[in-house]
């Protein structure tokens, strides 16, 4: 069994409640709260992955519930799940960035993609790569950057469309050393503006980045509540 | 920073430069093999006009009951009694000094420094639409005392259009596989283009968090996109058939054999290309909408 339920206010952003995904039969709770921060730390089940699909898809799960902006899905039409999903700031495993489109058109599309003009989606794009440290190469192909600026580059787009949550599924991906640490710092910067924020990883040292952990797996259920 | 929005399809990448230089190659090839093709189709009926309307008498002088009479002398009366006959148009004396030459290096010039002198060459061409009896012709001249015979040139015009009509169909089935190439080559680039719509509407749906009717408005319109490409393609193949032998007027010898097949060709492949830009385009809607549902 596995969980970390802080005391949950009264705004609550995502709430996760016994939803089972295989392998990992216990089943997951998770409760992000307006502003904070949880990591959910998955070194051996592979499960992480999927409940980062399933929660931004929008979709009721099969087992359990989860609560979305206060919302359960299992009550949620399918025609009122995009609202909900445009809410959401996610970075997948693969990225997913258009590698033939420089950085700041990979922004641009992601504004276009829910029908935000060029005035709209401009300034926020200029200052989101250069809060990622992007600027100077924002004219060059997302295919041509480094993992690290590959990886800042998803995190700007997942926030270009102004989400109510980050959901990031190993945000630093491989890197180590300074590239990860800053990666990281990017999104511990997030939470203290005020964004809440899911993390899914494998690494352990998540549970030392200050961010609430969850942990999933039976052999790793005594340590579930670690902050 | 001023910039254009992105693009919502992608514009880049969707056909390797060598595909495109292919494509322009091919393209050069076949206009050029359509040219020659249709130049032969326009020169044939001549060509088979000129073999078959004409004929050609060969005279010979000779001794008779003591008196010479010359090839040239020979040739002139034989030109008037042809001309007199029916359905000859024109009959004219060839020029003897080529075959005279020619029969010299062959036989020897001593074998026909006889009198008489060597045959003689009439050409005679027979009325437009009309054909006369080259056999009457020639008993008509014996019984005015000429040795003669006549060939009617249906040796040389059989195998003539015997050639003709290898070399039109072999033209024909050239251009076939030229755009039956071109066509494999415009599949690919098209294939590889919907590979990469394939992954910007997936990547939009996940973006935007929706197909949305924007999106599948793009899977729909790439559909039609793919469909009047085909159907343009199977237009000018109809086309091509349109421009086939009995089309132009010639006779059936000329036709070309797989014309006929690409027509039907043609319009089975207009059919299923418009069935199948439809089928993928609501495959697209269903797939993109797959992302999340």
């Amino acid at each position: 069994m596995t969980h970390t339920a802080e005391p949950a206010p009264a705004q609550t952003i995502l709430r996760v409640e016994g939803v089972v995904i295989p392998p990992c039969a216990e089943p997951i709770n998770v409760s992000v709260p307006s502003g904070s921060a949880i990591a959910v730390v998955d070194p051996r089940t592979q499960a992480g992955p999927r409940l980062l699909d399933l929660i931004a898809s929008a979709r009721p799960p099969r087992d359990g519930r989860i609560e979305l902006f206060g919302r359960d899905l299992s009550k949620v039409a399918p025609a009122e799940r995009p609202a909900l999903r445009r809410r959401l700031g996610v970075i997948s495993r693969d990225l997913a960035l258009a590698d033939e489109l420089d950085a700041f058109d990979n922004l641009a599309l992601a504004a276009r993609a829910v029908g935000r003009k060029p005035r709209e989606y401009r300034k926020p794009a200029e200052e989101l790569l250069g809060w990622t440290g992007l600027s100077r190469v924002a004219d060059e192909l997302a295919g041509d950057l480094d993992e690290e600026g590959r990886r800042r580059l998803a995190l700007a787009r997942a926030l270009i469309n102004g989400p109510d949550i980050l959901l990031a599924l190993e945000p630093a991906g491989s890197l180590s050393g300074e590239p990860r640490t800053a990666i990281l710092k990017l999104v511990a910067e997030l939470h203290s503006a005020g964004m809440a924020v899911l993390l899914i990883s494998a690494d352990e040292a998540l549970a030392r980045s200050g961010a609430q952990v969850v942990r999933l797996g039976p052999a790793l259920a005594d340590a579930a509540g670690a902050a | 920073m001023s910039r254009r929005p992105p693009p919502l399809l992608p514009s880049r990448g969707a056909s390797p430069a060598w595909l495109v230089a292919s494509g322009v190659l091919l393209g050069f090839i076949s206009a050029v093999v359509a040219l020659g093709l249709a130049l032969g189709l326009r020169l044939a009926p001549a060509v088979g006009q000129r073999l078959a309307g004409s004929a050609t008498v060969v005279v010979s002088g000779r001794m008779d009951s003591g008196a010479l009479e010359s090839s040239d002398a020979a040739a002139a009366r034989a030109r008037e009694v042809i001309a007199g006959a029916g359905a000859v148009g024109a009959v004219r004396v060839l020029d003897p000094a080529p075959l005279d030459s020619l029969l010299a290096d062959i036989l020897g010039a001593p074998r026909f420094s006889g009198a008489a002198g060597p045959p003689r060459l009439l050409m005679v061409t027979w009325r437009p639409g009309g054909h006369g009896d080259l056999r009457a012709m020639v008993e008509g001249l014996r019984r005015e005392g000429l040795a003669a015979a006549a060939d009617d040139h249906g040796l040389w015009s059989g195998g003539i259009e015997r050639t003709g009509v290898i070399a039109l169909a072999d033209a024909a089935l050239g251009l076939f596989a030229i755009v039956a190439i071109a066509a494999a080559l415009g599949a690919l680039a098209a294939g590889r283009r919907a590979e990469l719509v394939w992954e910007r509407l997936g990547l939009l749906a996940r973006l935007g968090g929706s197909p949305g009717p924007p999106v599948a408005a793009i899977a729909g319109a790439a559909g039609l996109c793919m469909g009047l490409a085909l159907a343009a393609g199977a237009a000018f193949v109809v086309a091509l058939d349109w421009a086939s032998p009995p089309n132009l007027g010639l006779p059936p010898g000329f036709a070309a054999p797989p014309l006929p097949a690409l027509a039907m060709a043609s319009v089975v492949a207009l059919a299923a290309g418009l069935a199948a830009a439809g089928a993928a385009a609501r495959t697209a809607r269903r797939g993109v909408r797959g992302v999340f549902e």
